[in-house]
């Protein structure tokens, strides 16, 4: 799943990236979007688009459409985490 | 480079420091802090990014301060960061300051480790140190610079007493060489790193080969470009796509893995959380970007600061006017009278340059407002939270949601609206924006709809002038939808923006903000303002028998040129006797209030008569008719902007950029003009067969302009 099916207010972690471009990825790196981080849907704008997104204690907005190469799944920790969260939650939907 | 030898004598002369942090990590504040009043203000060679500059006094000599444009990774994806990455990995560097806002630690620390690749001498300023605490952290920054291996030194840019420390730690710290091994890579990356480093060519690479190569690896091609063979370079994209599958990941995102994995194992050592804080930004964020809130917030945001620039603006604009209308024009034409010197000279000076001056005066108050609050909406944080809520309109245009504010500018005046396009990052964004700026109706064009109005439809007049108002917001949609697929195809750039925490707004930043915008009109645009209307104002008063001093009146060559131009107009239903519209047209491009005191004054010459109050409406009644005069305010909306419009447009994109924009204005509010007048009244259908042509021929000149604009936007 990815970064905009998620309800505001849950916390999910950062799986990885679908394919896309290269720059945008770039830039979304450089933000801190890398795996295993942490991030916390806040909100959506009020027509629906952009989404403001919550890690590293800074607030960030992405455009809907292009932060759909961000995938995620729901819970505190990466799969490869030592508590292994994501093995019972891996390849699950977060509704 | 030698920089081995001025890391010796510490600072010496014709030593560059360099201030370089994410955006509104606080360097701006810093620079302005230790330069002082001493700076400069220019742009980077080549493009219009504005540079800072300013001179540091140390015991040892004056060092060079550049404050740089915010930058959150050095791989470059805007014209800012571009000028950024360029100065810092140019050689010219001699110490990099880091600064990092430390209540946003994390992020911040990443710049902070490509930096720190560059090997050059650097220190981390530890900004907003105050905010941090606030936020229940606590930051052992002496550790952090045991871990990092240079200098940190916690500061808050807002107090006065830090100051001072900032100009002892330069002065005081052994100044070393960044700490180059920051990132222990997986092997496979490493052997990967150190084989194609040897065989990397050093061509004028200032940067180290290694550092060239995970540039590379990052996403920035620019620096291996000239130091590889065509077929090295093929053969290690194969070897990277291999090393790639070898490692399940993009190389990118190994890397950037790793910057976050040090910079996790740095902040957990160094950064301990005494309290969790809810933050003040987040619970008014709750409010102000509410669902159903938050448009209707925006839009009183809007109204409130807009209205309070234009009212406060417009009430000083007519004493500003008088004063320097008495100051530049009266006296010295008086001063040149008493002198009894020729006519043509006073009609040079007095009414050529004075009025240029007078012009150029005039949009001063309007212009130090409109900054004065666009400087408070930034500086506050809720011009972030504007882009956010209008980001959805601009999008289908293909435009960020900033360049929303822009154009809520534009219908109080296009000039200060052009100059607000600098909010924008790039250069694409900017230039679209203004292209789009003149549809909405600006403050001057509402005398003539209301004149035009007041004559024919005065029961409806406020449904006529809104028409007018919502036409120029359509055909700015359009002409956005066109330029996008024309002039502008470049790629549309993806959104990210941060929401920063909310400031209160300084007073003598903002000050320091405006005065700087304001003066930057003043003389570059004003330069440009100052020529036109003295060549304008020079054909007006010149008369057809070679006197002076006929504006306005039938002898005056604009006039003359007036009438010989209106056959051009005519099938927007401007007939021949109707030639004062067409001079009302020309002076309108002074300033679009002008077009009407043209009028009036020509058509009461010609009817020789002083017209009164009353009777002005009467008059305008008898050279249009009613769909004329809508055609006619069609034609004001759309067609060429006033010359301060123009000079800030020029001042911003250059010569051709402005022509192409007034060519297109004008055609466009021609074929406007044209089609509803001869579709309403004039039915005479071959004119909108030939409007249609020449609309069809516009999009495809604007299309098969479209790479040249591409370089333009790319410089
Ligand atoms: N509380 C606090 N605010 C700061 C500090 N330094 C800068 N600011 C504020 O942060 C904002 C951005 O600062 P600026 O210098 O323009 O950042 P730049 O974008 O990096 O040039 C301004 O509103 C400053 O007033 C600091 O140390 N403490
Ligand atoms: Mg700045």
């Amino acid at each position: 799943m990815t970064l905009i099916d998620k309800n505001p207010h849950e916390q999910c972690v950062i799986t990885g990236f679908a394919p896309g471009s290269k720059k945008y990825r770039a830039r979304l790196l450089a933000m801190g979007l890398t795996r295993g981080t942490r991030v916390k849907l806040i909100r959506r704008a009020p027509m629906g688009d952009p989404l403001e997104i919550e890690l590293r204690g800074f607030r960030l907005t992405l455009r809907r459409d292009e932060a759909s190469i961000v995938l995620i799944q729901i819970g505190r920790h990466d799969g490869r985490g030592p508590h292994g969260f994501g093995k019972k939650n891996r390849g699950k939907h977060c509704e | 480079m030698d920089l081995g030898k001025k890391t010796e004598e510490n600072i010496v002369n014709n030593f560059t420091i360099a201030l370089a942090g994410n955006p509104n990590c606080g360097k701006t504040s810093i620079f302005n802090n230790i330069t002082g009043g001493k700076q400069q203000i220019g742009n980077w060679p080549g493009v219009t990014v504005e540079r800072k500059e300013g001179k540091l006094a140390l015991p040892q000599g004056e060092a060079r301060v550049v404050d740089l444009p915010g930058i959150y990774s050095l791989v470059a994806s805007s014209q800012d960061e571009q000028v950024a990455r360029d100065f810092l990995m140019g050689g010219e560097v001699s110490l990099i300051v880091n600064v990092v806002d430390s209540s946003n630690l994390e992020r911040n620390l990443y710049l902070t480790t490509q930096l720190l690749e560059l090997n050059i001498p650097m220190v981390i300023l530890l900004n907003m140190y105050d905010l941090s605490i606030q936020k229940g952290l606590d930051i052992d920054s002496c550790l952090m610079q045991r871990l990092l291996s240079v200098p940190v030194l916690p500061i808050n840019a807002i107090n006065k007493q830090d100051n001072q420390a900032i100009k002892d730690f330069f002065i005081e710290m052994p100044i070393k060489k960044g700490y180059k091994e920051t990132l222990s890579l997986p092997n496979e990356l490493e052997d990967f790193l150190n084989k194609w480093s040897s065989l990397v060519v050093d061509n004028d690479l200032y940067i180290d080969k290694k550092n060239a190569l995970i540039r590379y690896l990052e996403g920035d091609e620019s620096y291996l470009k000239s130091s590889l063979s065509e077929n090295l370079t093929k053969q290690m994209n194969q070897e990277i796509k291999e090393l790639e599958s070898l490692l399940k990941d993009p190389s990118d995102v190994i890397l950037a893995d790793y910057r976050y994995g040090f910079i996790n194992g740095i902040c957990q050592k160094t950064v301990r959380i005494k309290k969790t804080v809810t933050s003040i930004s987040a619970q008014i964020d709750g409010v102000v970007l509410n669902k159903y809130l938050g448009i209707p917030i925006f839009l009183v945001v809007m109204y409130m600061s807009f209205g309070f620039a234009m009212t406060l603006g417009n009430y000083f604009v007519s004493y500003f006017d008088r004063f320097f209308g008495w100051l530049f024009v009266d006296s010295l034409r008086g001063l040149l009278e008493g002198m009894s010197s020729p006519q043509w000279i006073i009609s040079l000076v007095a009414e050529g340059m004075g009025a240029g001056l007078q012009t150029v005066a005039t949009f001063v108050p309007v212009i130090f407002f409109m900054f004065f609050i666009l400087s408070i909406l930034e500086d506050s944080g809720y011009m972030a939270r504007a882009a956010f809520i209008t980001d959805r309109f601009m999008k289908s245009i293909g435009l960020p949601g900033k360049s929303f504010v822009p154009k809520l500018v534009g219908f109080g005046c296009t000039v200060p609206a052009i100059m607000a396009t600098r909010t924008l990052e790039k250069k694409r964004d900017r230039y679209m924006t203004i292209f789009m700026v003149p549809f909405m109706s600006c403050g001057a064009r509402f005398p003539v709809y209301a004149m035009l109005t007041a004559s024919f439809f005065p029961q409806s007049s406020g449904l006529i002038v809104f028409s007018i108002y919502l036409l120029g917001i359509v055909l700015a949609i359009l002409t956005g939808l066109l330029l996008k697929n024309s002039l502008f195809k470049g790629e549309i750039s993806e959104f990210i923006m941060e929401l920063p925490p909310y400031h209160q707004p300084r007073f003598k930043h903002i000050m320091l903000h405006t005065w700087r915008r304001l003066r930057d009109f003043i003389f570059r645009a004003g330069k440009v303002i100052l020529l036109m209307v003295f060549i304008l104002g020079f054909f007006n008063s010149l008369g057809i028998d070679g006197s002076f001093g006929n504006e306005n009146n039938d002898k005056s060559l604009l006039t003359t040129v007036g009438k010989a131009v209106t056959p051009v107009f005519k099938p927007m239903g401007i007939e021949q006797n109707n030639w004062p519209a067409t001079v009302g047209l020309f002076t309108g491009i002074f300033a679009k209030e002008a077009a009407l005191g043209t009028m009036t004054s020509l058509y009461s010459q010609i009817e020789g008569q002083r017209i009164e109050e009353t009777s002005i409406n009467q008059l305008i009644q008898r050279y249009f008719n009613p769909w004329s005069a809508y055609a006619f305010m069609i034609f004001v909306l759309i067609y060429c902007p006033c010359l301060a419009a123009l000079a800030a447009a020029f001042r911003e994109m250059g010569a051709m950029m402005t022509l192409l924009m007034s060519v297109y204005l004008t055609s466009l509010a021609w074929i406007g003009a044209t089609v509803f007048y001869q579709v309403a009244h004039g039915h005479d259908y071959k004119w909108v067969i030939i409007s249609i042509f020449m609309l069809i021929f516009m999009v495809i000149s604007l299309r098969s302009l479209g790479g040249w604009a591409d370089k333009k936007v790319k410089q």
